[in-house]
């Protein structure tokens, strides 16, 4: 079965160009200079539609964690158990995300830094993905 | 508010759900008709005194109207109700202020209907802002769903604050310990707090008796005038200060996991009413770790403080806190939408003293709560509460 694949859509282009460029980056807006992801069609304080994309620095800490054993989403059944991160970026926004090579979930704590690592997928997107980094 | 707010006030006339089931062959709408024709039996009201609906079931374009039309109801005043599981809870506030506006006279609220399996979820290609959250940020990292969500709060609440496993265990232990009480709950074996730590594991540290079990069935209330429940002969429920939220800390680039939408309303709930006159607390609960959160956020106690309050608390029906004293949605099953309104079925029934061998002794005040949809790693979309009483608020 296809793993669920995101859309692009008009606000979040952006994000999926700089991807490619193994660049992670959020909406800083134009107007009130608030920084959020994910991607909104405007600002999320002000309705501003005036954004450009910051290019954010990448690094990140484990805010917390599961580890997903019965995934209900379809096309995963086979990489279960995996672990998925809720990961706490050093710009302080956080977004949802997994480990790149699942053989670094062994000891995996709250408070571990990572570092971003994009993946290309089926539809030519990159997909953030993080990776367990010496702190 | 109109004089015939105090004078004839808007009360809960009627309360009942159909029998749950983990499979069964009635399509949505067959339940809800049967889930809206029994409280109405409930309340001794015709249904032809209807003239207002609440709907919970999936939002489909321009269909509130031909949905009644479907029920044979020639109502006055009619919606669907889409904010998750707190649906037919905050459903119950809008019929309340359209009846105290004199917009209907009798509302009947429903939800429930048949399982909901997950893929057909993604079948909006346009989708909702919560289709498109789910499908470019959410679903491609093969989120576990609410299961890993609760999964992400729990770990966090447990790193932070000390949360142990065997203080939420026994939620789960407490609450089935009411259910073998309670006729119309699917999960009625005995659970010791061994069965609860040694169950599998789903979304560590989320383990099976964690999670809500998916059901099917029906639940439905209905409102009216005191003057006009009282013909039947029944004994009304009276409806104290509610409040309701959506969106906590939806400008927050990194949220708290741990604080729900409950500190925004919780003043304005217990204004009228101290929470220590409460005879029992029926709240929504798909997680121990959901009724946790309640608790610090109602204020019951100190934030971080819940696990310990779980621990030194007895909230069984024999205790000074009674809590879900029919079981919950963790022993009585979630009938879809429909799940919203088991802690109100089940005040009702205390209220009345209707409610069999779990009947705490003459409870005169209770407090409801609903929640509904988490948000992109924050907590709780939807947070509801309400007061509601066996006496006629002043
Ligand atoms: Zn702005």
């Amino acid at each position: 079965m296809t793993k669920p694949m995101p859309t692009p859509v008009h606000w979040d282009r952006g994000f999926w160009n700089l991807a490619a460029q193994g660049i992670l980056s959020a909406q800083r807006c134009q107007d009130c200079n608030h920084l959020q992801h994910y991607p909104r069609p405007a600002c999320g304080k002000c309705l501003s539609p005036s954004r450009l994309w910051e290019h954010l620095s990448g690094l990140a800490t484990v805010y917390s964690f599961t580890v997903v054993r019965r995934p209900f989403t379809p096309g995963f059944d086979d990489q279960s158990p995996f672990v998925l991160l809720d990961v706490l970026l050093d710009e302080g926004l956080r977004l949802l995300s997994r480990l790149k090579d699942e053989s670094q979930a062994e000891g995996l704590g709250i408070g571990d830094r990572l570092r971003v690592s994009f993946q290309q997928i089926e539809n030519g997107l990159h997909l953030p993905y993080f990776t367990k980094v010496n702190a | 508010m109109t004089d015939a707010t105090v004078t004839d006030p808007v009360v809960i006339a009627g309360a009942a759900e159909t029998k749950f089931a983990r499979n069964s062959e009635l399509m949505d709408l067959e339940f809800l008709a049967e889930g809206m024709r029994l409280a109405l039996a409930d309340a001794g009201i015709g249904k032809d005194d209807v003239n207002g609906l609440v709907l919970c079931a999936p939002v489909i374009p321009d269909d509130s109207s031909y949905m009644a039309e479907h029920f044979g109801f020639g109502a006055n005043w009619v919606m669907k109700a889409d904010y998750g599981g707190a649906s037919p809870v905050v459903g119950m506030f809008r019929a309340r202020r359209a009846i105290e506006a004199g917009e209907a006279d009798v509302v009947v609220i429903v939800g429930g209907g048949n399982r909901l399996e997950f893929p057909e979820r993604q079948h909006d290609v346009t989708g909702s802002p919560l289709d498109y959250m789910n499908r470019s940020w959410v679903l491609p990292y093969g989120y576990g769903g609410p299961n890993s969500s609760f999964g992400l709060v729990q770990r966090r609440h447990m790193a932070e604050h000390g949360t142990t496993i065997e203080q939420l265990g026994k939620v789960s232990t407490t609450f089935r310990r009411h259910a073998q009480l309670n006729e119309n709950a699917l999960l009625r074996d005995p659970l010791t707090l061994e069965d609860y730590v040694n169950s599998e594991l789903i979304s560590d540290p989320i383990r099976k008796y964690d999670c809500v079990m998916r059901c099917t069935g029906a639940v439905a209330v209905v409102l009216t005038r005191e003057s006009i429940a009282k013909k039947s002969g029944r004994q009304p429920v009276y409806l104290g200060d509610s409040a309701e939220h959506h969106g906590h800390q939806v400008q927050e680039g990194s949220p708290d996991r741990l604080e729900t939408g409950f500190v925004n309303i919780r003043d304005k709930l217990f204004a009228n009413t101290a929470r220590e006159d409460l005879d029992f607390l029926q709240l929504y609960d798909d997680y121990p770790i959901a009724i946790l959160l309640q608790l610090e956020d109602l204020g019951f106690c100190e934030k971080g403080k819940g696990g310990q309050f779980l621990e030194e608390t007895d909230f069984s029906i024999w205790g000074e806190l009674p809590i879900n004293t029919g079981g919950g949605l963790l022993s009585i099953g979630q009938p879809r939408l429909g799940g919203g309104l088991i802690p109100v079925v089940e005040a009702v029934r205390q209220l009345r003293g209707e409610a069999g061998a779990r009947q705490l002794k003459d409870p005169k005040l209770g407090f409801v709560s609903s929640i509904g949809l988490i948000d992109y790693l924050s907590n709780l979309v939807v947070t509801a509460g309400l007061i509601v009483g066996k006496e006629r608020f002043k």
